[in-house]
């Protein structure tokens, strides 16, 4: 097995770069939305140009969601290292108190 | 003379009245000119506003969106470097690559905006300039329409308006198909940059939770009641399922609504200009010119015509609505009247072909948008007419030049030097012929004599050679 190496710090500083870095996608994803605008393309490209809003439509609706989803990922890496990184101090902390608490028995 | 009555003008307001076929007016069409331009006015309108540059509120909100996500690189970057060079054991490798596979999507994500800001830039160019050529097309046949109906004298001069319709029109069909093609390139470039991906991290969530010993997952489920922001299981099972549904589903459903196209834009304005020829017909033959006028047939070629041209594009829906208008031209059933002037459409010698049947041959040749058209017909009608026209040609006439054997006698009205390149070659082999066709002769028995020698001259000594 490989070594097991945390710093909590670092992971600490991870997940709150996540937090900011999912809020911003978010607010990419949002921005981008207004870039949603069949009527006006249709207005300004006409039948002619019929055929490329749709599909200018369906990009930007497709990069609304990935700014979305990539947004949700972020936050969701940051949750489980967050939960990961709490978790793995109170192990070590309960761990060294058993292993206290065993050597006290022993004693 | 009965103009008097019709040429009552009215107020400028009342802009669908009839005036008549002429109208000083400069901001009323004449009802004629008003009919023929409404098929380009639907050209026009199938390109829409014009406008040369993108909308600058979609502009503006995919740049915002950009600079937003782009601005997430850097410290997204500092914080996942000090994340891998401090963290490692079995779930570090589970998760790590996870979290830079999707560090690398933001980037490709955020890079999309200005692609898709240039590829609607394109395609608003090229609309616009479809819709200055357009524009363009349409001023000059409403100017030359007006210049050629005010100096009207007789139905030739509505012939020379209906032409110079249909040359104008067929530009305009020419500046949005090509706008069609453009508009293609502008879509396929959107296309070929594929789907936007991110990816779930699946190994993440597996390994992370699989791998995991119990006492970890319980504590998991424990350190996140106290931490997350009120998700109780933000375990893998639950976002990921949910990313992909929202993901993948919307575009697609986006795609299906705007797919939905109506008719071609050029296929609707040949149909539409059949319509108004014929409308335009009726009404005036009815209002400014005398029973017996031939624009009848006049107006079936040109429709034939336009009807070839629809064909030409696979245009099954003109296909089907005009057949009998085209056929009778085609067929040739009276192929004296209906070959050469389908072979000549557009070009001054069309003018005269119904001159020799209408007795009406001298008042004709002096239309000026015939003359006007020449160049852009013989690239557009050649091809598609020259086929039918000496199959029904009952001559046996070997070279195809024979045809134009018999316009040409009739063009002798047609003095302008134009017309005089055109004709050496066709007197000479009708010069031939005409002595086995009794039509010719009964056609035009002195005109041809008369005015065939100085063409005939040269081609008869090339025959006797």
């Amino acid at each position: 097995m490989d070594a097991l190496k945390l710093e909590p710090a670092a992971m600490a500083a991870y997940t709150a770069v996540a937090d900011t870095v999912s809020q911003q996608l978010a607010s990419a994803a949002v921005a981008a939305g207004g870039a949603v605008n069949p009527d006006q393309l249709a207005a300004d490209l006409g039948e002619v140009g019929a055929e490329f809003a749709a599909q200018f439509t369906a990009a930007v609706s497709e990069h609304v969601q990935a700014l979305s989803t990539a947004g949700q990922l972020v936050h969701a890496y940051g949750q489980v290292l967050r939960g990961y990184n709490t978790d793995m101090q109170s192990s070590d902390a309960g761990t060294a108190a058993a292993i206290a608490k065993a050597g006290e028995t022993l004693t | 003379m009965r103009r008097g009555t019709g040429l009552r003008r009215r107020s400028a307001s009342t802009n669908t009245a009839r005036p008549a076929t002429t109208s000083s007016d400069p901001n009323v069409d004449p009802p004629i000119v008003a009919r023929l331009v409404q098929p380009m006015l639907a050209l026009r309108a199938s390109l829409g506003t014009g406008v040369s540059t993108p909308n600058a509120a979609i502009v503006a909100a995919l740049t915002k969106s950009t600079t937003q996500a782009a601005d997430t690189e850097a410290p997204h970057r500092e914080g996942m470097q000090a994340l891998e060079s401090t963290w490692a054991g079995p779930a570090a490798d589970a998760a790590v690559p996870a979290l830079r596979t999707t560090r690398t999507q933001i980037g490709d994500i955020s890079d999309r905006g200005p692609q898709y800001v240039q590829a609607l830039t394109d395609a608003q160019a090229t609309s616009s300039r479809a819709a200055q050529q357009v524009d363009g097309i349409i001023y000059g046949f409403r100017r030359d329409a007006r210049t050629i109906l005010s100096n009207a004298k007789a139905a030739p001069d509505t012939d020379a308006v209906i032409t110079r319709a249909t040359q104008a029109l067929r530009e305009a069909i020419t500046a949005v198909n090509t706008a069609k093609t453009e508009m293609d390139g502008h879509t396929q470039k959107l296309t070929a940059m594929g789907p936007l991906t991110v990816t779930t991290p699946v190994d993440l969530s597996s390994n992370y939770s699989g791998d995991g010993t119990p006492t970890y997952s319980s504590d998991l489920s424990n350190s996140n009641g106290s931490n997350s922001n009120g998700s109780n299981n933000y375990g893998s099972n639950n976002y990921s399922p949910d990313n992909n549904a929202s993901y993948t589903g919307a575009p697609n459903a986006v795609v299906n609504g705007g797919n939905s196209q109506p008719l071609d834009p050029a296929t609707a304005a040949q149909l539409q200009l059949q319509e108004q020829l014929i409308s335009a017909g009726v009404n005036v033959g009815s209002d400014a010119i005398s029973a017996g006028v031939n624009i009848g047939s006049e107006l079936i070629d040109k429709i034939a015509e336009v009807g070839e041209h629809a064909i030409d594009q696979g245009a099954t829906v003109a296909e089907q609505a005009i057949p009998q208008l085209i056929n009778p031209s085609s067929s040739g059933g009276t192929a004296g009247a209906t070959t050469p002037s389908l072979f000549n459409f557009g070009g001054p010698a069309a003018q005269s072909t119904p001159a020799p049947q209408a007795g009406s041959g001298s008042i004709i040749p002096p239309t000026p948008g015939a003359a006007a058209s020449s160049p852009p017909a013989p690239t557009n009608t050649t091809p598609g007419t020259s086929a039918p026209a000496p199959t029904p040609d009952p001559k046996p006439a070997p070279p195809p030049p024979s045809d134009t054997s018999t316009p040409a006698p009739p063009p002798p009205a047609a003095p302008p030097p134009a017309a005089g390149l055109a004709l050496p070659p066709a007197p000479g082999t009708g010069g031939g012929d005409a002595k086995r066709d009794g039509q010719l002769g009964v056609t035009a028995p002195a005109a041809v004599e008369e005015m065939v020698p100085a063409a005939v001259i040269g081609d008869f000594g090339d025959d006797s050679f």
